[in-house]
């Protein structure tokens, strides 16, 4: 229990920079491959949990933050552990939202896919499934995009306000960078907490208007946003 | 120990989603002023004067909008409608005369994006200009009748003595 902290103190390092976690990195693999050797050999007590290998999950925070505001929709994932630490990871959701600032007033619904891996920093010895992780997503986001009003100015700056752009089909991709924990909660469910700084890389536009809101993404506010997963898995094997 | 953990998690994802602030200036070019500059009645030179000037968007000049009052220029920005309109009309008066001329602009209106935080603008195609002839002798159009930008004269107009 000890090691918790220093736990954290990984994930934190892993979050803020490659050259550190790089050099922690080399550490961690030679006591992992000391703890792997010794796995074979040692009987572990009664009550230890072997790493799972396949999970299902759920997000509870975009479904929570229906409640709440515009923004509607789920997200699945599906997590499998291909070797030792590393686990490719799928998701899929669904989101439907409304952006209303700036004198524009857009819907947006679609799908997003997101594929990527896992790593795992360090690994609970009671429950090998606990642990601190960083990972990497590939995002993509389909989704139909309806202008209700865009903003006109004119040569005093007013804004002259006019409606409206036909629907359109548009799409978005951009990459995520993963740091979150994974605990049991009880039997074979897991919380799956992470979150994820988000950099936007390009998208399919229509008439060159640059995406304010992406399905999967949030509101392009920047080359950089920020996204959370609350998952709620559960682990098949 | 994991309830601890769960927590610290939540508590920093929020702080991560509200962190995040919006960019929301409008910088860059917007809709572009219609740039009249005014020559001597040689056309020799640039003509300072001082000058009064009302647009409207209809002949009668009901509702109109004061531009300039008094200003003592030869190169003044004027700004041209919305983009419903095709005709924008000027009163220009020099000095306290107590004729002033009217200049009518023609144009079409297209709309272009510019930026999420400015939205739109809007450039004009097709100008076209049409004055009397009280105190202005006559009125060269520029070289281009597209309004893109502002880094060249759309209109001059040779004055009278």
């Amino acid at each position: 229990m000890n090691q918790r902290p220093i736990y954290i103190l990984f994930w934190v390092i892993s979050l803020i920079g490659f050259q550190l976690h790089a050099q922690e990195d080399s550490v961690q693999i030679e006591t992992q491959t000391i703890g792997n050797e010794l796995q074979d050999t040692i009987q572990f007590p009664k009550g230890h949990r072997k790493v799972g290998n396949l999970f299902v999950g759920v997000d509870l925070f975009t479904p929570t933050l229906s409640a709440f505001t515009d923004r509607q929709g789920g997200q699945a994932m599906i997590s499998y552990r291909v070797y030792k630490k590393w686990n490719a990871v799928a998701e899929v959701g669904y989101e439907k939202n409304k952006y209303d600032e700036l004198d524009w007033k857009i819907d947006v619904d679609g799908l997003y896919f997101k594929v990527g891996f896992n790593w795992f920093a360090s690994q609970d010895h009671e429950d090998a499934s606990n642990g601190f992780y960083t990972g990497l997503r590939f995002a993509y986001a389909a989704y139909k995009q309806r202008i209700n009003q865009y903003p006109i100015r004119l040569p005093n700056n007013q804004v002259d306000v006019y409606s409206s752009l036909p629907p359109a089909n548009v799409s978005a991709y951009w990459m995520e960078l993963v740091g979150g924990a994974r605990i049991r909660l009880m039997a074979n469910f897991y919380a799956d907490v992470s979150i994820r700084p988000e950099i936007y890389l390009g998208s399919k536009k229509q008439e060159n208007i640059d995406p304010l809101l992406i399905p999967g993404y949030g509101k392009d506010i920047g080359p950089i946003n920020f996204s959370v997963f609350w998952g709620l898995t559960y682990k098949l094997f | 120990m994991k309830k601890g953990i769960v927590i610290f998690s939540l508590l920093f994802s929020f702080f991560c989603t509200q962190s995040c602030e919006e960019d929301d200036v409008c910088v860059g070019d917007g809709t572009p002023y219609l740039t009249v500059v005014f020559r001597d009645i040689l056309n020799a030179q640039n003509q300072m004067d001082s000058l009064t000037i009302y647009s409207a968007d209809n002949i009668n000049f009901d509702n109109p909008t004061l531009l300039y009052s008094k200003v003592f220029s030869d190169s003044l920005k004027l700004p041209l409608g919305g983009l419903n309109s095709n005709t924008t009309y000027f009163t220009i008066q020099r000095r306290s005369n107590a004729v002033a001329d009217t200049l009518t602009v023609y144009h079409q209106t297209i709309s272009e994006y510019v930026s999420k935080a400015c939205g739109f603008r809007v450039v004009y195609e097709g100008l076209n200009f049409q004055s009397t002839e009280n105190h202005f002798q006559y009125i060269i159009p520029g070289e281009s009748n597209e309004l893109k930008n502002e880094s060249e004269t759309n209109l001059y107009i040779v004055l009278g003595n």
